[in-house]
């Protein structure tokens, strides 16, 4: 990938993530919809109706491809077929971009399904920041990385997350999806300062916002995405879009999933934080 | 020296052993608000968790026979003996019936092994390439001489298996929103065919003398040894008829994805 001076594509506005429950109500007229968030590995199967649905899906809307299993930070090598496979999609879909999570998933040929943290050291920094730019080369977009919910962290780290992380984005030249609920998750289970978070990423890096609601378990936060949005990561929200401006912003929601109706009126929340302060920005 | 490779391997070590080894917990922080052990607990109660919920959307059958506190306890020891290798969790689920089948206690309810084959096949064929099936025409336009010769190919999104209980009942009771029957041996084991069309997936339970025709196509003879196992079903002379009559279905039905003509 070449440098360029804004690397970021396009604000696609407010959208959600594409899930099953959702399927025959996205097809009707969704004004206040602009965008969807697939997650890529629900299609990457060989056909039959997921995908169908997602190239109907496509034809309506903008879709951008969120990824769970790209193990960016793994010392395992990267998967070839899984990339392969990540690649035919993309070309089929097109999607506006592509994303997966700052974090590991499994070594030694082992998956543990799950967005696993990093230590924040130079090792681990230019390990990711090679392993992404490979991606990139392989996929032929640049990708977004994301921020995520974490309940430990190493006594390894030399850095804050927000360094890790901003190192990692300039590093590879790749982007930021900014997940502000787990920025607040993590802040909290780590006692730092989400807006000390926010003032340390670069804004020409965020591609995306991600917003949705989590839980609590004894003195943890847990990131669930089956709660509808807390007020403290509405507040952290409106910080960040004073910090980065007009961000593609998406609402999570993979549990305990509502009617459409209820996601977009809290999508239209969303709209009515972010709107007035990019007008008075403008 | 790497520190980023040893202290991956010995966070997988105490999540895939289910939060016993403890080499990890000295590189984690602890604080007032969780110390290590339950910060790193988090992510091993999730990995079950994740797993087990995985396997109850791929089966519905067997949840639906089991009950949710049986169900769960079956998945749970799939999941402590079976680390999954899958980037995508789909796949996860691929040796349950094999894991039920060969493990105490569930290999002495032969049934559940028989109810997770029947969900594997089910989503395999939900989720299989899209193939169109040939058309007659694609059959009529081999001389007929040449038939015997004829290697049909079945698309991906037919699957058979061959139940000795009364699974298929299950699963018609599941879909149909009715009481579990009691899971009981049938009197002659069936093979059930899981297909394709329209995008949704339809089963049935297969006459024997299909069953042993549709082997054969399978196994990729051609369809001349497709006839010869209709004998053992019918006399001869009725077997032109009976084997054209199959061969008509499953093209209506888009069981036949390929002809390959002796040309």
């Amino acid at each position: 990938m070449t440098k360029t001076s804004d690397p970021r594509f396009p604000s696609l506005g407010f959208g959600l993530g594409l899930r099953a429950d959702h399927y025959d109500a996205l097809l009707e007229p969704q004004p206040r919809i602009d965008w969807l968030e697939a997650l890529s590995e629900n299609y990457l199967v060989p056909g039959g109706k997921p995908l169908d649905w997602l190239r109907r899906m496509r034809e309506r809307y903008p879709v951008v491809l969120h990824g769970v299993s790209l193990s960016i930070g793994s010392h395992d090598p990267l998967d070839l077929d899984y990339l392969t496979a990540l690649k035919k999609l993309a070309d089929s879909i097109e999607p506006a971009w592509m994303s997966d999570h700052l974090c590991w998933t499994g070594a030694h040929g082992r998956n543990l399904h799950d967005l696993l943290p990093l230590p924040y050291i130079e090792e681990a920094i230019a390990h990711v920041s090679d392993r992404v730019r490979e991606v990139q080369d392989f996929l032929g977009r640049r990708i977004a990385l994301e921020n995520v919910s974490s309940y430990a962290e190493f006594k390894a780290s030399t850095l804050s997350e927000w360094e890790f992380l901003a190192a990692i984005a300039e590093r590879a030249d790749c982007l930021i999806l900014l997940d502000v609920n787990n920025i607040h998750v993590s802040a909290h289970n780590h006692g730092f300062d989400a807006r000390e978070y926010l003032a340390g990423i670069p804004p020409r890096r965020v591609q995306q916002f991600h917003i949705a609601g989590h839980t609590f378990q004894n003195n943890l936060i847990i990131d669930t995405h089956d709660q509808p949005v807390s007020d403290p990561v509405w507040d952290l929200y409106a910080d960040a879009v004073r910090r980065f401006g007009a961000v593609s912003t998406m609402i999570e929601r993979d549990d305990n999933i509502p009617p459409l109706s209820e996601l977009v009126a809290e999508l239209d929340h969303a709209r009515a934080i972010a709107e007035p302060i990019l007008r008075a920005a403008a | 020296m790497s520190v980023l490779a040893p202290l991956q391997d010995a966070f997988q070590r105490r999540i895939l052993d289910g939060g016993v080894d403890m080499a990890i917990l000295d590189g984690v922080v602890g604080n007032a608000i969780a110390d290590a052990g339950e910060r790193v607990g988090v992510y091993v109660y999730a990995y079950a968790a994740r797993l087990v919920e995985a396997l109850g959307n791929d089966y519905l059958t067997l949840r639906f026979a089991a009950g949710d506190e049986t169900f769960e306890q079956l998945c749970r020891d799939y999941v402590m003996a079976t680390p999954s290798i899958h980037r995508n969790v789909r796949w996860y689920g691929r040796g349950l019936a094999e894991f039920l089948r060969a493990t105490a206690p569930w290999k002495h309810t032969p049934a559940l092994a028989e109810l997770a084959a029947l969900d594997w096949a089910i989503g395999l064929s939900f989720d299989a390439l899209d193939e169109e099936g040939i058309a007659e025409a694609d059959i009529a336009a081999i001389p007929f001489e040449r038939w015997g010769e004829m290697i049909l190919r079945l698309p991906r999104h037919v699957q058979r298996e061959r139940f000795a209980w009364n699974v298929g009942e299950v699963r018609h009771a599941r879909d149909h929103a009715q009481p579990c029957p009691p899971l009981q041996r049938v009197q002659f084991p069936q093979t059930w065919i899981f297909s394709r069309k329209d995008l949704e997936v339809h089963y049935r339970a297969l006459e024997s003398d299909e069953a042993a025709a549709l082997d054969a196509i399978a196994g990729g003879r051609p369809f001349e040894a497709m006839c010869a196992a209709l004998c053992d079903w019918h006399a001869q002379e009725d077997v032109a008829l009976r084997a054209a009559g199959l061969l008509k279905a499953w093209i209506g039905n888009g069981w036949i994805a390929a002809v390959a003509s002796p040309d």
